[in-house]
Order: structure tokens, then sequence, then C-alpha cells
């Protein structure tokens, strides 16, 4: 359907008109729907929560107190380096996987007051070299 | 057939006539439902369904 619309004829005035009401329509229709997506926009929230910007002493606060938590951390480790193999593993397994000293007594073989008794003196062994330190 | 007709037709439900009617304005469509320079596949369905209302609607 190609001709030249010049208003001239009844039918173009009509598709004219058509034209025009279709054209604000669409407008409007879009706006709506623009507007509608920044509400949607509004209330989702950001991938990223927005972080505070800290202050310089505030993150050097929190650097020091990081750095303590690691230096406490390497301290205990080398406290654990020095203990037996046997204590070692009775204290992991009671500590990190909350075995009971039953189940680790029957694995090992020994009394449940024997396993016991390695487990409280790993820990007593520990305490005494973290004061040391400190 | 002059637009009168397609109009009349279309307005009383003849699938042939709204589809003519939709790619006569497609280009307006299509340049409607650009946001920011990037074509929009809702803005564009949304556009679509309001051309049809807007046949339904037009008073002559």
């Amino acid at each position: 359907m190609q001709y030249r619309n010049d208003g001239s004829r009844e039918e173009y005035q009509i598709q004219n008109q058509f034209t025009a009401y279709l054209q604000v329509a669409l407008k409007r229709r879009k706006n709506a729907y623009l507007s509608q997506r920044h509400r949607q926009q509004q209330h989702e929230r950001p991938m990223e929560p927005d972080r505070q910007p800290i202050s310089a002493e505030a993150w050097e606060d929190e650097y020091f107190r990081r750095m303590e938590l690691l230096m406490e951390y390497r301290a205990v480790l080398e406290a654990l380096d020095q203990l037996q193999k046997r204590e070692r593993y009775i204290l992991l397994a009671r500590i990190l996987e909350e075995r009971s000293f039953t189940e680790l007594a029957q694995e090992l073989q020994i009394g449940y007051k024997g396993a016991a008794a390695i487990y409280y003196r790993a820990l007593s062994c520990i305490r005494e070299k973290l004061e040391e330190e400190t | 057939m002059n637009f009168y007709e397609l109009l009349i037709l279309a307005k009383s439900g003849d699938n042939l006539a709204n589809e003519k009617i939709l790619a006569m304005y497609q280009p307006l469509l299509t340049k409607e439902s650009v946001i920011d320079g990037v074509w929009d596949e809702d803005l564009y369905q949304e556009l679509c369904i309001q051309l049809f209302l807007c046949i339904r609607k037009f008073r002559m």
C-alpha cells in the first residue's frame, strides 16, 4: 500500500487522524512502561550492597585487629605443631569433627579416660604456650 | 482498498486487516520501542498491543 498522503481526501484525513491518535497513545504507553520499569528497579536490591566509605583511622583499626587475629592464629598453629601426633589428632578430631571420646577411644584402642586425658592435656599444653608468647 | 475500509475491517475483528495495519505502522512502533539507543522487545510488544487497542477504540 504505497501512496502519497496529502490529506486531500477524506480517507487520507482519517488516516492522519488515526496516526496522530496512535502516536499520542504510544507515547503515553511508553511513558507508563518506563515509569513502571523505573519503579521496579528501585525495589530491586543492587548486586553488591553499597559499602559505607570508611575513614582512614577506622581502616587502620580494622587492619590492626585483623593483624592481631592472624598473629594469634599463627601462635596456635605453632603450638599445635609442637604437640605429639596422637595429641594433635585427638584434639583436632574432637574440635573440628566433633567426635566423642568414646569413638576416639575405640579407634585408638585406648580407654575413654585415656582419650579425655590426652585431649585435656593437649589443651592445657596449647594454653601454656600461648601464655608464654604473650 | 483504502485506509478507511481497512480500518473498518480491522475494527470488526478481521485478522488480515489488523496485520496490514500493523505492517503499516511497523516503523513507528520500532522507533518508539528504542530506549537509550537500545531496542526493547518488551516495550515493542506493549506498543503492538496498544496499536490493536487503538484500532478498536478509534472513533470515526
